[in-house]
């Protein structure tokens, strides 16, 4: 398990997903972000280099945007969105390019699905505070039709949530959560793709306290593995911050957690700030923007 | 918290009574649901009939309740006449030996139906289930080949009674948060019943993982509770591409939650169907991604429904492929025992 230390009485993450197709265009903005907060841990939240299938233009466009999360000396860790599968490299030799560079994220359990499940400790006098907790959420349900034998298509023409084809965390993952969490010690979890309820909050805008815009139907999972549901069940996890989303950018509150939605950075330079602190003992969480 | 519920597994199903198929490899249920007793008084007479009906006509091996039974949180307002309700439904039960069980639904209490006030009947195989579960009617009950070792050998099939709780708002109350957690979706519509909660599907993954340990293969089932799992309001909404069978005269009701159960079912590959209850007038059946969701229609007279649906799914299983089921609605209006049925007039 990776472990940073809280040096401040303030845990500072800064999030930000789909970084284009461009390192060097992207890379001089998440600078920009993280020099105007600075954070204790960066989190590259998935199709973060994209479109290239040379490993070594691969590993400079990745050093270049691990340069610029740790250019306050932050540490850095990664998810992988669906994007990242359009890379020549699978998830795990990404992982191993992007672990050369200083990223906290280990690849995971071999028996639960994807690449790269795994919990950050954060410490603070040799104490675990918080755990921040990085899921897959694959790329999109035809792997998920395919893995596990559906006779059939899971994106129907009237669906739930969301008329994209997205696969996400799957209940196999959700059952780790469960088994793998202290619910003594509050987490925050990080995925590329939105669950189910996080496309919601919209659609019940004044029940949940909606801040933010939405400007697209919310590209969520298909079929909802249960994730949101379990977290807020578990009673410890503050909140669920994902992407995957071109400009909708909101927060909104639901069963006890705070659930985000970031707008690609690429697109809008926005990059979702996540303060996590302690008031009176009780732990305590703000989240705001930033724009590079 | 309980981090593996396999441990729950022995416990969960521990029957009165063994099920088995009959001598020809055969085994049926049959699924109702919402009698809506109204408090202060017996439930009308056509109940019973109607029950008794079903079971002649399809001879099912057992009939599985899916909530509702009262309509009021106090029951019937007084345990003498809910013990005198119990007798009148499960009369033709017990007069032919067949096996019953029930799951609470939203409109039932614990306190306003003990399942104890059940546990009585010879026949009854309804349980609380594992006190670490959230609700009070959760269990498994496993049926057998017609010459098994129940002790030692694998279930030929498995039914996880799940209880699906009530509102969606009673999660909240239950952990002090005040705000709902119901969420409307997409299809819109009235999203704030309750539904199965996590630690429950949890039970189902762990409990169905751990008969595959147990037995070297996957032991197929169904899933029976009252609320409707979201996924089900997949089936109407798209009928053509879920082969939906059956009709509406509502919109379909569910669950305000989503625990993942679907999700959980299909990962695992082993649940054939999903079998609920809640609305009064559907009846309807469709596939979705290789798992068969269904609504059975509303059968007690105490309440609004039509003669024109009631009825009950009936499953029928076959030892020598019991991952194939056979799956339909059977129509009261079809069986002509059933000579009080009148499909001209509505009862709301």
């Amino acid at each position: 398990m990776s472990v940073i230390e809280m040096k401040r009485d303030i845990f500072c993450v800064i999030m930000v997903h789909s970084l284009g197709g461009s390192a060097e265009r992207a890379a001089p903005g998440l600078e920009k972000a993280v020099r105007a907060s600075p954070p204790d841990l960066v989190i590259l939240n998935g199709d973060i280099v994209c479109g290239i299938s040379d490993p070594d233009e691969f590993a400079s466009a990745a050093s270049l945007i691990a340069r610029a999360a740790g250019a306050t000396g932050a540490k850095f860790a990664v998810t992988f969105g669906d994007r990242d599968d359009k890379n020549g490299l699978t998830r795990a030799d990404q992982l191993a390019v992007y672990r050369s560079l200083g990223c906290l994220t280990e690849a995971g359990e071999d028996d639960i699905d994807g690449v790269g499940n795994c919990v950050i400790s954060v410490k603070k006098d040799g104490k675990t505070v918080l755990c921040v907790r990085l899921f897959d959420s694959h790329a999109e349900t035809t792997a998920y039709e395919r893995e596990y034998g559906s006779p059939s298509r899971s994106r129907l023409p009237y669906p739930l949530y969301s008329h994209y084809y997205m696969d996400g965390v799957r209940f196999n993952q959700t059952m780790w959560l469960r088994r793998t969490c202290d619910t003594e010690i509050p987490e925050l979890l990080f995925f590329h793709i939105p669950t189910p309820e996080h496309a919601q909050l919209p659609l019940n805008a004044s029940q949940v306290g909606f801040d933010g815009v939405q400007c697209e139907e919310v590209r969520c999972q298909t079929v909802n593995g249960g994730l949101s549901m379990t977290a807020a069940d578990l009673g410890n996890v503050l909140g669920i911050f994902c992407g995957n989303d071109e400009k909708n950018d909101f927060f909104g509150h639901w069963g006890g957690m705070t659930l985000g939605v970031a707008p690609s950075f690429a697109e809008t330079g926005t990059a979702h700030l996540i303060e996590f602190s302690r008031n009176d003992g009780k732990p305590c969480l703000h989240v705001s923007r930033i724009t590079a | 918290m309980i981090k593996d519920y396999s441990s729950l597994l022995d416990e969960s199903m521990k029957t009165k009574m063994t099920l088995r198929a009959k001598s020809d490899g055969s085994f049926r249920f049959i699924c109702v649901s919402d009698f809506h007793a109204q408090p202060g008084r017996l439930a009308d007479e056509r109940l019973p009939k109607s029950i008794a009906a079903l079971l002649d006509h399809t001879s099912a091996d057992l009939m599985l309740i899916l909530g509702d039974l009262t309509h009021e949180d106090e029951g019937l307002g007084s345990y003498e006449l809910l013990d005198r309700y119990i007798a009148q439904f499960s009369a033709p039960l017990e007069e032919r030996g067949i096996p019953w069980a029930h799951v609470p639904g939203n409109h039932d209490r614990e306190d306003g139906i003990p399942t104890e006030h059940f546990m009585k009947y010879p026949h009854c195989l309804s349980r609380r289930g594992p006190s670490e579960l959230p609700g009070y009617g959760t269990f498994i009950l496993p049926v057998y080949a017609h010459d098994a070792d129940a002790e030692s050998d694998a279930p030929i099939f498995v039914i996880y009674m799940m209880d699906s709780h009530t509102g969606s708002s009673m999660w909240g109350l239950e952990r002090g948060i005040e705000d709902d957690i119901g969420l409307r979706n997409m299809t819109t519509g009235f999203e704030k019943d309750g539904g199965v909660y996590p630690a429950q599907a949890a039970w189902y993954w762990d409990c169905s993982r751990e008969l595959e340990k147990r037995f070297g293969h996957k032991i197929p089932g169904a899933i029976c509770m009252h609320i409707p799992i979201p996924e089900v309001r997949l089936i109407p909404h798209n009928q053509w591409l879920t082969h939906m069978k059956g009709e509406l005269e509502e919109s379909a009701g569910i669950s305000g939650i989503n625990s993942g159960l679907f999700a959980a079912a299909y990962e695992r590959g082993d649940i054939k169907a999903i079998i609920c209850g809640h609305d009064h007038i559907n009846a309807f059946s469709g596939f979705y991604m290789g798992i068969e969701l269904s609504e059975d229609a509303g059968l007690g007279y105490d309440v609004y429904g039509t003669d024109r649906m009631r009825g009950g799914r009936m499953i029928t299983i076959r030892e020598s492929d019991p991952g194939r089921i056979i799956s339909e609605h059977v129509y009261l209006k079809d069986i002509p025992q059933a000579d009080w049925v009148n499909t001209e007039v509505d009862d709301f």
